[in-house]
């Protein structure tokens, strides 16, 4: 690393008069200063305050990139794992293109297909890093073929993990690869890939003190076709994985698999999705032993809707790895201009549904005990939905511009959420259903001035009962931003805890650098994965963020 | 005039951030020190250590736990089983600490407080409920390399990398209690067993209870009724702590390439812990000799309360 660090001013200086050479970067930053809040339980922070922040520089030269990440957790801010604790330079990578060949070293991001076995990224936000320290091969022999293989360890907050992967995928454009195909109208595109993990033995005992004898290389394998015709699209990926009894899933010994389908239509004017998802066993890690939210091989998006809105994202479905079975639908609609219900521009419609069950499962046999560890756990018919509901919403937005100054967006969703099979928490009632409403105005005052109202309501009888919000925004374009918000708790069955969580923030923006300073309350979570859980207190200060890249 | 302002705003905006930084202090006003509660262990005469033979490094698993922790009773089960299968070679400390550790003010099931000063403060310093419950620390390893922190499964492994190194000291233990005066006079004797370079030792000395029944969630149909045990028995619940959170400084005297024997005499009683329903017959005391600078337990004893 150090000699990377030596070695890039040089490069800088033999490669500036190159006309294709480049040094970008960008820079965040995000302090926040603590007030104790014994009411919300915003507990006292002995630094008083704590800061997050990182650094990324990436020089490229014709086929020569080379980048690092600088990143800085004095200490981690509320919300992210203390063992991100630290300082350092956990991102480097030097990568060329020379030929066919593309040779990347270092820290490597990369993805198989849809990633079902393999996906290593980084979303600083979530605190969320598994990026790959290794090496990465791309050779694409013909026009249509691409082949990548990796081999390395993953990030481990400031370590590795102990275990190695090394994998390969191949992908193949049948449209040019088949002359014939060349010019059809029928689009044709196939790709497999293959991901092996080894991690050297250790002692697990099931409960009965029995060691269990631990597959020290676990390989999974997912093939992939994405067919296209005119409008319509389809895409399918399928995944298994051999026997990995891990942490996750109580270490049995029963084969992983996922399925996703993907069908897609799109005309002027319409657009339509429709995706079905079977998951069984596929968490995928580099430790066996762990059950945080980090090192994870394979990537199990969730088919739900995000929603962005705040009071819409309160109960967020997160993938099950052990299993899940579900499908979503989406149609968006815009009704042409000049018609009866579409006005001078318009009218935007999109609706969407999302439902997802648990699997059916059985017993391996009469005498065998449900995912009892050193076990085969389970068996479970593929095509059968189990009984369980973990999570439904069904939502319909609606936007519609009257003048050129004055947008109007409505959004309606109805929710059912799991909270023992989400949070992995058990409360009295576990179903938690809402009914959401969404409205956005947004007005232009002037070309450069605009105002922006959102207030929303959830309704519920569950949970901490109903909540307000109310946000008003203030925008002088390109350079100033002023917001106020309210989430008031208003329907909390303990009249105590019907807090308010205000939020105010106020911004300048100079070109690609912000400065952003906000003072608000944050309400206490519980987030939980793989059957470890951890509160996230409620929090209640100051927070200065800056964003600035070149 | 419009330049004036966003002028004006700007330097609020930095002002404001400027106050962030200024206002990150404590100050604090005197006494600056916390006085040592005087140590009266006259009345605790120090008995004959038996001579030991065989010498072992023993491992201490803190499993960080809450009664509101549903997944916190199948890792109860992995440290009980440890226990059987290693013997005096595991000792266990259930550190009820964090948020799933929080009475309940409202519902008097989950009003019990298993919580001490020294489980809140430790749960702070080594981040194990930050990271989340159940997880835990076998001889507090990886401290301060951010690598303490240990899933449950990944216990076993851990124990027995520990147990297999050759260790650098023998640590004794002997108790006595006298009910009538509710008085326990706790002994550790140190032999050290191998030169080392200097290093600045701790020893703490903690006590801990079993059977204590009382209600914990769970989600382990094999451990129990799901989604609650509601006489659920707690072992190793740790009480308390009998010489300070951190223990108290192990007065090293060099002998030959070493160092020589420490021992050291601990005078408590039940009711400082201010806990009257602890029953005596069911409390283990433990001991335990760390590095002061790595925090890594390099031996650890423990031993029945006996009259």
């Amino acid at each position: 690393m150090a000699a990377l660090i030596c070695i890039f001013p040089s490069l800088l200086q033999a490669q500036n008069n190159n006309i294709g050479s480049q040094v970008n970067g960008n820079f965040q930053m995000d302090a926040q200063y603590y007030r104790v809040d014994s009411a919300i339980g915003a507990l006292p922070v002995p630094e008083k305050m704590q800061m997050n922040s990182w650094t990324n520089i990436t020089y490229t030269s014709g086929d020569f990139n080379a980048g690092l990440r600088y990143e800085t957790y004095l200490n981690p801010v509320n919300g992210y794992d203390p063992r991100y604790k630290g300082t350092g330079i956990p991102y480097w990578f030097v990568d060329y293109k020379t030929g066919k060949f593309q040779i990347t070293a270092g820290h490597i991001y990369e993805q198989f297909g849809g990633g079902a076995i393999f996906r290593t990224y980084e979303e600083h936000n979530l605190g969320y890093d598994n990026s790959l320290n290794g090496i990465r091969v791309k050779f694409s022999p013909a026009k249509g073929v691409e082949l990548k293989g990796i081999y390395g360890t993953q990030r481990y907050f400031w370590d590795k993990g102990p275990g190695i992967v090394r994998g390969g995928d191949a992908d193949f454009n049948v449209n040019d690869l088949v002359a014939s195909l060349e010019n059809s109208k029928l689009r044709v595109r196939v790709g497999g890939s293959f991901v092996s993990k080894y991690q050297a033995d250790e002692e697990i005992y099931n409960s009965k003190q029995e060691k269990l004898i631990l597959p020290l290389n676990v390989s999974a394998g997912a093939g992939r076709i994405d067919l296209g015709y005119g409008n319509f699209g389809l895409n399918a990926e399928y995944a298994q994985k051999i026997n990995d009894p891990n942490a996750m899933n109580n270490f049995i010994y029963k084969k992983g698999e996922s399925l996703l389908l993907t069908a897609t239509y799109n005309q002027k004017g319409l657009g339509i999705i429709f995706q079905a998802k079977r998951l069984d066993n596929m968490g995928f890690k580099s430790k066996r032993t762990e059950t945080g939210n980090v090192l994870d091989i394979g990537y199990l998006p969730a088919i739900t809707k995000q929603q962005t809105y705040t009071l819409a994202a309160f109960y967020p479905y997160a993938t099950q790895p052990n299993s899940e079975m579900g499908l979503e639908a989406q149609v968006n609609y815009k009704i042409a201009k000049n018609t009866f219900l579409g006005g001078k521009y318009g009218t935007d419609i999109a609706v969407n549904f999302s439902a997802i069950n648990s699997i059916v499962k059985e017993l391996v046999n009469d005498t065998a005990i449900m995912d009892a560890s050193g076990t085969l756990g389970y068996t479970s018919p593929f095509f059968k939905v189990g009984d369980t509901k973990y999570f439904r919403d069904f939502n319909v937005e609606i936007g519609h511009k009257f003048t050129k100054s004055f947008k109007l967006l409505f959004t309606y969703m109805y929710e059912e959420y799991n909270t023992a099979i989400i949070e992995g928490h058990i409360e009295d009632t576990v179903l938690v259903h809402a009914n959401i409403l969404v409205a956005e105005m947004t007005y232009k005052l002037s070309p450069d001035k605009a105002i922006r109202l959102e207030t929303q309501a959830l309704f519920t009888k569950q949970d901490e009962g109903n909540w307000i919000m109310g946000l008003l925004e203030y925008t002088v374009a390109p350079k100033w931003f002023v917001s106020v918000a309210d989430q008031w708790n208003c329907g909390n069955s303990d009249t105590e805890k019907r807090f308010h969580y205000p939020l105010v923030a106020v911004a300048y923006n100079n070109d690609a650098n912000r400065i952003q300073l906000s003072y608000g309350k944050q309400r206490e979570g519980i987030v939980c994965v793989g059957g470890v859980c951890r509160n996230v207190p409620a929090s209640n200060g100051f927070t200065l963020t800056i964003t600035t890249s070149f | 005039m419009n330049m004036i302002k966003i002028n004006i705003l700007k330097t609020i905006i930095v002002a404001i951030a400027l106050i962030f930084v200024l206002a990150s202090c404590d100050k604090i006003d005197a006494p600056y020190i916390v006085p040592n509660a005087p140590e009266d262990t006259a009345a605790c005469p120090v008995p004959e250590f038996p001579a030991v033979t065989a010498h072992y490094k023993r491992a201490l698993i803190e499993d960080y736990t809450g009664h509101t922790c549903v997944n916190c009773p199948r890792a109860a089960m992995i440290t009980h089983d440890l226990k059987s299968q290693y013997k005096d070679s595991v000792v266990v400390i259930a550190v009820h600490a964090g948020f799933y550790a929080k009475p309940s003010t409202s519902d008097t099931v989950w009003a019990y407080d298993f919580r001490t000063p020294a489980g809140t403060e430790w749960d702070n310093v080594f981040k194990v409920g930050a990271v989340g419950n159940p997880n835990g620390m076998v001889n507090r390893k990886g401290y301060p390399n951010n690598q303490q922190v240990l899933s449950p499964p990944s216990w076993a492994n851990a124990v027995k990398n520990t147990v297999a190194e050759t260790p650098l000291m023998d640590l004794q233990l002997i108790t006595e209690y006298n009910s009538a005066e509710d008085k326990l006079c706790i002994h550790s004797k140190i032999s050290f067993l191998q030169a080392f370079t200097s290093r600045s030792l701790n020893i703490s000395v903690i006590i801990t209870e079993d059977s204590i029944i009382q209600a914990q969630k769970n989600n382990d149909a094999t451990v129990g009724t799901t989604p609650s045990i509601l006489k659920y028995v707690n072992t190793h619940v740790m009480r308390g702590a009998v010489n300070g959170i951190w223990g108290t400084p192990v007065q090293l005297v060099a002998e030959n390439s070493s160092f020589a024997p420490v021992v050291t005499t601990f005078k408590t009683h039940f009711t400082n812990f201010n806990l009257n329903t602890m029953v005596p017959k069911n409390c283990h005391v433990i001991a335990f000799v760390y590095d002061t600078e790595t925090k890594e337990v390099l031996q650890v004893a423990e031993a029945e309360v006996s009259e």
